[in-house]
């Protein structure tokens, strides 16, 4: 295995790892967020309704 | 517009047949609440040890170099991409048949989703073509169709939403994703179709693949990572929709009995 260290292409390799992280990230956090959301909106809603 | 014209009535089907089994939302919530923390761990595990697998250790391209490592990233997007559209299409195909609610839910969750790494397959490839043809962007065919790929996600997104009734925007959106469809083989064949400056398919299911282990396996790896991801973020915005509904219909009987 060769270890990945300098290129002359590495702003664009970095630039697509960036992009991918970031959009990873970030929609994995807006999922979580709104799954988290709903679930305690469902378990007040339901404990109002009992 | 004229009502039975966007909402024709459902085929009807078989009580016990697992297609209304498994449309049921509430019956989906219980099964996804239990799935989610493991497509979670596994989808983590696979896409961190594929991308950091090709950032570092994997061997440059004799022929690219170093900037063969953007495969990495942009296959298993491109992939995705398409998997999703699919995903889309046969929701929408369930949506139309047979009216399951699920069907409309899933669509409605796939289509950002599955624009977002179509989106990340543009970049990539982008970011790709520079180095390699001199250029960031050429109407190449494969080019072309996954950019039409990407609006028919905007377009399914859009339309969705466009309309006073719910279910109008889902008819509506369920019919573009099935006519887009068509998109899916061109994007597959079109380096076979073409002469194309995109290159030719590398990894064949059937054999013949033109790429070398060192290669293959973070390949398959982050692209297996990347297709839990796509399936957990779905799961995982179906049932947060789900919740959603159900908290609506819970609070609108409080505010009715009140």
């Amino acid at each position: 295995m060769t270890l990945f260290n300098t290129s002359q292409f590495s702003s664009f390799i970095n630039g697509s790892y960036a992009v991918s992280v970031v959009f990873l990230v970030g929609v994995s956090i807006l999922t979580l967020t709104r799954y988290r959301a709903a679930t305690k909106r469902l378990a007040q809603a339901e404990s109002t309704k009992t | 517009m004229n009502e039975n014209v966007l909402a024709p009535t459902a085929l009807p089907a078989s009580k016990s047949s697992w297609l209304h089994r498994y449309a049921n939302p509430g019956r989906f919530l219980r099964l996804a609440r239990p799935c989610l923390p493991w497509l979670t761990a596994f989808s983590l595990i696979l896409t961190i040890t594929g991308l950091i697998w090709g950032y570092y250790f994997a061997p440059a391209d004799w022929e690219q170099g170093d900037a063969a490592r953007i495969m990495y990233v942009h296959v298993p997007a491109a992939w995705v991409a398409m998997a999703g559209y699919a995903a889309l299409a046969l929701a929408s195909f369930f949506s139309l048949i047979w009216r399951h609610p699920l069907a409309d839910i899933a669509a409605e969750e796939i289509g950002p989703v599955g624009a977002g790494f179509t989106f990340v397959c543009l970049v990539s490839g982008a970011l790709w073509g520079k180095p390699m043809w001199g250029a960031y962007w050429v109407w190449d065919a494969r080019l072309t169709s996954v950019l039409v790929l990407f609006f028919l996600y905007l377009g399914h997104i859009a339309l969705i939403r466009a309309f006073d009734n719910p279910q109008h925007g889902h008819r509506a959106a369920a019919i573009l994703a099935l006519v887009g469809a068509v998109n899916l083989p061109i994007i597959v064949f079109s380096v076979q179709w073409w002469n194309t400056l995109h290159q030719g398919n590398t990894i064949s299911i059937s054999g013949g693949s033109k790429i070398y282990v060192t290669m293959l396996y973070p390949l398959l790896i982050a692209s297996l990572g990347f297709y839990l991801t796509f399936i957990t973020l779905v799961v995982a915005r179906m049932s947060a929709s789900i919740m959603e509904k159900k908290t609506r219909n819970l609070l609108l009987a409080e505010a009715e009995r009140s």
